[in-house]
C-alpha cells in the first residue's frame, strides 16, 4: 500500500472521527452523504471486490445517494479479503462465528486502524447507555480480547471498559462459560453491567437454580436472539426471563445489535423512559431496509432486509448488505429475525447444512 | 429370481407413469406441475427422459445384490426429485417382498402412482410382492427402513428406531462438474445444461459447482457458453415456479458472485464466474451455476474442496481430466460419469454411494 493510500485513509479516518465528535457534541456534522461517497470512492479505487460489486453504479444526485449504494453481502467477507490495505497492515482482524452461507470458514473483517472503531463504539455506548447507567464493573460472558483476538464483541467490550474506566471481568475462557464464576460475580454489592450474547446468557440461566439478586443499579445488555432452543423467544420473553434471573425489571434489560462486518453498533434502551422501542443507530450509521428481491429501499414501516452504511468502515466496505429482517419506524430499527436461506427439498444440499454452531 | 422379477415390475410400473397415454401418465402430468413446482416441460423431461423404466439384466442384478434382505422394508421418500421413487421402491422390493411406502407429503405423486400400478400388477404379486402406502411407519425387529432426505430427517429416524431395525439412509448431497482443459466449450456447456435443467437442479446429483481446470480464457469461454446453453435449454424447458425464498437466495448469490468476479442473471438461470477463488460458495438451486477456475496447484485445489467433499454424491467430467485422477480420488466411492449423464445413473444400486 503506498504512502499516498495510507495518507488518504488517514484523512478519511480523521474526517469520520470529526463527524462522530461533532455528533457527540450535539453539533451538525458535515454531510453524511458526502463522507459516505468519499469513502466509497476510495474503497472502489483500491479494493477489487468492491469495484466488481459496484460495477457501473454511479451515485445519483441528492443528499440521500448513500441509501442506494449497493451493499457488499456479508457472505462475501468469507470469500474475499474485503479491504483496501494488504494483510501486513492489519491492526486487527475480526472473524464471524460461522453463521454465513459460505463453504469457506469464517468471514473476516480486517481493520488497518482501530481508533475510529473505538471512538464510534465509545461515543454511542456512552450516549445510549453509560451516561445514564454507571456500573462499577462489567461482567462479560465473553472471552477476553486476548483470549479471543478475532472476536469483535470481546474487543468492543474491552474498548468500552478501557475508555469508560470500568473494569471488565471475562467469564468465557476458551469455548466454555464459567457459569459459577458469573453467578459469583453477580452477587457483588455494586451496580454491574452484565454483558453477553443471548446464547451465553441462556446457558448461564440454565445453570442457576434460583434468581440472583444483583445490585438494583445493575443492568444487562444482551446481543443476538435466543436461537438454538426449541423455538426463538420474543424480545419480551427474553427480557422477562433475563429480568427474572437477575431480579431486575425489564427496563434494565437492554439490547445491542452489531456484527463482525460493521464497526458501529446500535442499542435498544428501555431505561430511558423513551417510549419508542427499537434500536437506535448512531448518526454515522445509515440503516436502510431493502426489498430482498430487488434490493431497493422500502418505505418506513415495511419489512425489508438491513443494509448498513457505516462511515467507520473506512478501510473495508462502507455499505454492507445483511439478511436480517428489519422494519424501520420513526427512525428506530426493529429486528424481525433473519431471512432464511432457501432450503432445497429433501436431500439436495442447502446452506443450513454448512452452518457451524454458534460459539 | 423373485427379487429380480419384482424390480422388473417396478420398472414396468414406471413405464406406465412415463407413458402419457396411460391413465397413470395422465395423472402424473396433471399433478406434478403443482406438487413438484416444475413447468409442464420440466415434468415431461423428468418423466420422459430421466425416469428409469428399463435396465439391462446385469444392472438389475447389481441393484439386487446391493441391498440386504428383510421380512419387510419401509421406505421414506423425499420430495426433491419427483422420479426418485422408482429407484427407492426398486431397492425396497429387492430387499423384501413386503414393502410399505411413505411418500413425501410435499410431493407424493410418483410414489402414489407406482404403488397403485404395482398393486394392480398380477406379475408383481406372482413374484411375491406386496406393497402399500402408509402415513406412519411401523417397523418390527428385523425389518429394514430406507430413508431418503435431508440429514436432519435421517438423524431423527436414527434416534427413533431401535437397534433391531436396520436403517439405510441417503442424505444431503450435491453434484459437482469437473472440466479439464481442451474440449469444445459449447459442447461442454450443453452437457452441463443437460445435467442442471432436470428437476430444476433440486436433486442430490444436480451439479451446483463447476470446477474449471484450465486457463482463464477457457474459463471465460465456458462462462459465455454456459449462458447460451442455459438460455437455449430454458426456452425448451422453462424453469418451474420459484418461491420468494429461492428468489431471494438467487438475488443474494448474484450479489455475492458479482463481488467475486462476474455474474449473469438469465430468464431461467444464473451463471457466476470466479477466476481466482479463495473459497467456493454454494449457489442456490433453481439452475444457478457457480464456475470457479481452479488453481494449477492441485494441493490448493484439494484444499478448496475439503468442505464440500463430504456432500459430493456425483462428479461429472468433461475435457481432459486424466491428469486429475489422483485429485479426483478424494471423492471416491461416489459415482463419476461424463457430463450430460449425471442425471442418468445406471440402475445398479442407490445413486448415493457414499459410505455412511
Amino acid at each position: 500500500m503506498t504512502a499516498e493510500l495510507v495518507a488518504q485513509s488517514n484523512t478519511l479516518h480523521k474526517a469520520v472521527q470529526n463527524f462522530i465528535g461533532e455528533s457527540a457534541a450535539g453539533r451538525s456534522p458535515q454531510s453524511m452523504n458526502a463522507l459516505a461517497l468519499a469513502i466509497l470512492a476510495f474503497q472502489r479505487a483500491h479494493c477489487p471486490a468492491i469495484a466488481q460489486r459496484l460495477g457501473d453504479w454511479r451515485p445519483p444526485a441528492g443528499e440521500h445517494a448513500w441509501r442506494s449504494i449497493p451493499g457488499m453481502v456479508t457472505d462475501a467477507f468469507a470469500h474475499r479479503r474485503i479491504a483496501v490495505h494488504p494483510p501486513a497492515l492489519d491492526a486487527r482482524v475480526f472473524r464471524t462465528s460461522g453463521t454465513t452461507s459460505a463453504m469457506a470458514g469464517r468471514g473476516e473483517h480486517p481493520l488497518r486502524l482501530t481508533e475510529t472503531y473505538e471512538v464510534a463504539a465509545v461515543v454511542w455506548a456512552r450516549k445510549q447507555v453509560f451516561d445514564a447507567l454507571r456500573p462499577a464493573k462489567i461482567v462479560a460472558l465473553l472471552p477476553s480480547p486476548e483470549e479471543a483476538p478475532h472476536s469483535s464483541l470481546s474487543f468492543m467490550v474491552g474498548v468500552l471498559g478501557k475508555h469508560l474506566g470500568i473494569p471488565v471481568s471475562y467469564f468465557a475462557p476458551g469455548d466454555s462459560l464459567d457459569t459459577e464464576g458469573v453467578t459469583q460475580a453477580l452477587r457483588a454489592p455494586e451496580p454491574l453491567c452484565v454483558f453477553g450474547t443471548s446464547f451465553a446468557l441462556a446457558a448461564w440461566m440454565e445453570s442457576i437454580e434460583q434468581a440472583v439478586g444483583v445490585h438494583p443499579g445493575s443492568f444487562c445488555i444482551y446481543t443476538g436472539g435466543f436461537k438454538g432452543r426449541s423455538r426463538e423467544l420474543s424480545k419480551e420473553e427474553q427480557r422477562k426471563q433475563l429480568g427474572a434471573a437477575l431480579s431486575l425489571p425489564s427496563t434494565r434489560i437492554l439490547s445491542e445489535y452489531g456484527m463482525t462486518e460493521l464497526s458501529s453498533q446500535l442499542y435498544e434502551c428501555t431505561h430511558s423512559g423513551d417510549a419508542a422501542e427499537g434500536f437506535a443507530a448512531p448518526p454515522w450509521l445509515g440503516v436502510v431496509a431493502v426489498d430482498p428481491l430487488t434490493l431497493e429501499p422500502v418505505r418506513d414501516g415495511v419489512e425489508g432486509i438491513a443494509k448498513f452504511v457505516d462511515l467507520a468502515n473506512i478501510d473495508s466496505v462502507v455499505a454492507v448488505q445483511t439478511y436480517d429482517r428489519i422494519v424501520i419506524d420513526q427512525g428506530r430499527v426493529h429486528l424481525r429475525g433473519r431471512l432464511p436461506n432457501a432450503e432445497a427439498r429433501g436431500c439436495s444440499l442447502a446452506v443450513e447444512h454448512l452452518l457451524r454452531p454458534p460459539t | 429370481m423373485t427379487e429380480h422379477a419384482r424390480v422388473a415390475r417396478v420398472l414396468a410400473a414406471a413405464g406406465r407413469v412415463a407413458d402419457r397415454s396411460d391413465i397413470l401418465g395422465e395423472e402424473a402430468r396433471a399433478l406434478l406441475p403443482v406438487f413438484a413446482s416444475l413447468s409442464p416441460e420440466g415434468v415431461e423431461l423428468a418423466l420422459g427422459t430421466h425416469m428409469e423404466r428399463d435396465a439391462p439384466p446385469e444392472n438389475i442384478a447389481a441393484l439386487v445384490h446391493s441391498v440386504g434382505r428383510s421380512p419387510a422394508c419401509h421406505v421414506v421418500i423425499s420430495a426433491n426429485v419427483c422420479t426418485a421413487a422408482v429407484r427407492a421402491i426398486a431397492l425396497a422390493v429387492a430387499t423384501s417382498p413386503r414393502v410399505f411406502v411413505r411418500p413425501s407429503r410435499r410431493d407424493p405423486v410418483v410414489a402414489d402412482l407406482l404403488v397403485r400400478a404395482l398393486q394392480e400388477d398380477s406379475a408383481f404379486a406372482a413374484a411375491g410382492g406386496e406393497i402399500a402406502l402408509t402415513e406412519e411407519l411401523d417397523p418390527h425387529a428385523g425389518d429394514e427402513v430406507h430413508v431418503y432426505g435431508a440429514d436432519s430427517t435421517i438423524d431423527a429416524f436414527r434416534e427413533a428406531l431401535g437397534p433391531d431395525i436396520r436403517l439405510r439412509s441417503h442424505g444431503t448431497g450435491v453434484g459437482i462438474a469437473v472440466v479439464g482443459p481442451g474440449g469444445d466449450p459449447a459442447v461442454i456447456a450443453n452437457d452441463l445444461a443437460a445435467d442442471v435443467v432436470p428437476f430444476d437442479q433440486a436433486g442430490c446429483l444436480s451439479p451446483r459447482l463447476v470446477l474449471v481446470f484450465g486457463t482463464a480464457e477457457e474459463a471465460k469461454a465456458l462462462f459465455v457458453e454456459c449462458q447460451k446453453a442455459m438460455v437455449a435449454w430454458g426456452e425448451r424447458v422453462p424453469r418451474g415456479r420459484v418461491s420468494a425464498d429461492l428468489e431471494a437466495a438467487i438475488v443474494r448469490y448474484v450479489s455475492l458472485a458479482s463481488s467475486l468476479g462476474a455474474c449473469e442473471r438469465l430468464a431461467h438461470a444464473t451463471v457466476g464466474l470466479d477466476l481466482n477463488p479463495e473459497s467456493l460458495p454454494l449457489a442456490p438451486v433453481g439452475r444457478t451455476l457457480h464456475l470457479a477456475r481452479m488453481p494449477a496447484d492441485l494441493e490448493r485445489a484439494r484444499d478448496l474442496l475439503m468442505l464440500w467433499r463430504p456432500f459430493v454424491t456425483c462428479v461429472g467430467l468433461a475435457g481432459e481430466t486424466s491428469g486429475l485422477d489422483e485429485w479426483l480420488s478424494m471423492f471416491e466411492p461416489v459415482r463419476r460419469c461424463a457430463l450430460g449423464q449425471m442425471q442418468r445413473p445406471p440402475f445398479d444400486g442407490p445413486v448415493d454411494r457414499r459410505v455412511r
